[in-house]
Formats: structure tokens, sequence, C-alpha cells
């Protein structure tokens, strides 16, 4: 299993000016780490739907690499739409699975089976043409600059450390970051959409 | 591809005391064929949702075979299931999939990636022991009794012909000739549930 943020921090060196979406709580690490957040959107962590979403917004920026850094939990909320990808190629679209085998956010709850599901696999079952799986940092660190250079749809799967909060909802600390509307108005203007 | 008709006979063969429920139009096939119809179920083809309600039923009757028709388009709306059943791993389910690559009951619209999605690697992966995959009645028939005598759950895909309906909807024949509650009050009723 590897920290979520060696993960970003790896990804960081291969983004360059690729559109990114990180659902879930790992996703502060994210905010700490990139370097053009104006190319970084955020879809208030609908879990499952904002897969649905990302993959819209791929294909509308088909001039664009558009990155998908989704979890386990989430996806089996929305499942069906690995076939919906599958089918339409989106050859700008890398989707990530960050796999922690828990719903970490609302204090750790199993996800069913979680030690035995290969997401990887299930992606290519659905005919994704490319999928990668990773329990280990460096692995993953030198496959990046390919992963980021395959034509899409390419589905990477990836074990991570799971960062469980128990603190009531209530009482966390409000992550400072932007609106969903203030994202999508600044990727807007990054991309000079009008 | 396989006649849906040729499914179910086949099946009946086999079918000893089991549960059944089928999704989907083609059900109507079963409805005629059956000789147990106090061991049939109804959910009123509700799309994805009747593959949880009759792995449910295979969860509480633990001493039942519990079989489920499911159809593809049906299981895309709810496929985060798989990880669910197999995460319980019913020793009593049989989770057959008739695949018609379409949406026949509305007119055959496709269903994304049709051609293409192994979804008997899907359930694998998920976590399925058992998985099989026909595209032929008979390699079918020859190995139902080994589907229906293999610990559970067994997932078994099922490439089936569609038949297309284009009649508007409020047109067509109802061809449910109990209703739902009929269904489960005549099941309880045959295995002595008060």
């Amino acid at each position: 299993m590897i920290e979520a943020k060696k993960v970003f921090e790896a990804f960081q060196e291969h983004r360059e000016n690729a559109i990114v979406a990180v659902q879930g709580t790992s996703g502060h690490h994210w905010n700490e780490i990139t370097t053009n957040p104006n190319r970084d959107i955020s879809l208030g962590g609908a879990m499952g739907q904002s897969t649905s979403a990302v993959f819209g917004l791929a294909l509308g920026l088909e001039n664009e690499k558009v990155v998908h850094f989704d979890t386990e939990g989430a996806l089996l909320m929305n499942l069906g739409v690995l076939a919906s990808i599958a089918g339409k190629r989106p050859k700008n679209f890398v989707h990530f699975l960050l796999d922690n085998e828990c719903y970490a956010t609302t204090g750790g709850q199993p996800v069913p089976n979680a030690k035995y599901i290969d997401y990887a696999q299930m992606a290519a079952a659905a005919g994704y043409p490319a999928t990668y799986n990773f329990n280990n940092l460096e692995e993953l660190t030198t496959s990046l600059e390919e992963i980021m250079n395959t034509e899409g749809p390419v589905f990477v799967a990836i074990k991570i450390n799971p960062e469980i909060e128990n603190l009531p909802m209530g009482l966390r600390e409000k992550r400072k970051s932007r609106s969903r509307a203030q994202t999508i108005n600044d990727l807007r203007k990054e991309l000079n959409i009008n």
C-alpha cells in the first residue's frame, strides 16, 4: 500500500497541462501539491457521480488530457459507468482509482469484498484498452510517464493506505478550497471558454 | 447467441426445487415453462434492484437454492452489487445473466460497449468463485448440471437473441399473471413461513 500523498507527488511530475479532478478525502493532499489549480476541478465529492461528470468533461474537451482520481467506494456506487467509458473510448481520459479498501471519510467501514476485488480486471472486462495495478510506489513512479502517454481510456488501480476520519462531520475543520462553481469558472477562464 | 426460451427449457431440467426469479421481458418464456410457479417470484422487473432483492432472499433462505436470471441492461444499473454478492458468498445463489446486448423492452437501444464487455470476467474480478460464459446452447445444456451443483455464488453469462418490443408500453399486454405481493405470499405458503 502507498501513501496517497506520495501518489500525488509522483503524478505531479507528469501532470503537464492535464485537467485534474480528485474524488474523496485524500484530495486535500493534491490541493497542497498542485501547481496549476486553475486546471483542477472540484465536484464536491459526489460519490460515484463525479466519475460520470469528469468522463463528460473528457468527451467535451477532446484536446485536453483529463485525469480523474477516483476511489473504490465511490466507483462502486456507479460501477456501470465503466461500460459507458469503455464504449465511448475517450483517448484523453486517464482514470486512476485510489483503493483504500474502506470508507475512510465516514470512519473506515469496510467496502464489500475489499481485499479480493480486482478493479483493473473489471475495467478490462468492461473494455478499457489499457489497465494497470499498483501496490508499490516505485513501480507506479516508473510507469507514470507511460501511463500519461498511453491512448485512453486508461485505468490505473492503486492500493493506498486509508486515512480514516473519526471526528463527527460537523466538528471537522473545513478544508480551505474553492467552491465547485468557482473551480468551473476558473477552468473556463483558463481554457478561454466564454 | 441462444434463444431465451431454449435457455429456460434447458434450465427447467435442472431446476428441482430452486426458487427462481427472472428479470426482464424474456421472463414470459419462463412463465410458460415453469412447473412450480409457487417457487417463482416476481419483482416487476425493477432493473438493477431485483438483483439486490434476490441476493437478500438467498441470504435469508440459506437452505434453499436461489436462482436469478438477470439481464445485462439491468445489472449495469447496479453493477456494484457484484462486490456485495462476492463479499457475502451465498453458497446457494446462482446468478445467470441473459445478455442480449440491448434494451429490448424499450425498442432495442444499444447497451454501452455491448459487444465487448465480458460480464463473467467482471464477476470474477469482483470475487465470484465460479463463473461461466456461454454463446452456444449445447455447451450450456451439458454444463447446467455442474452449474447447479457448484457451490455459489456462481455467475453464468449467456448471450441471447434480443426480442425487441416496439409497441408503445401502454398498448402492450401485461404478461405478469400474479402481482409481486401474490408471488411473495405464494412463496411464503410454499416454504411454510408465517
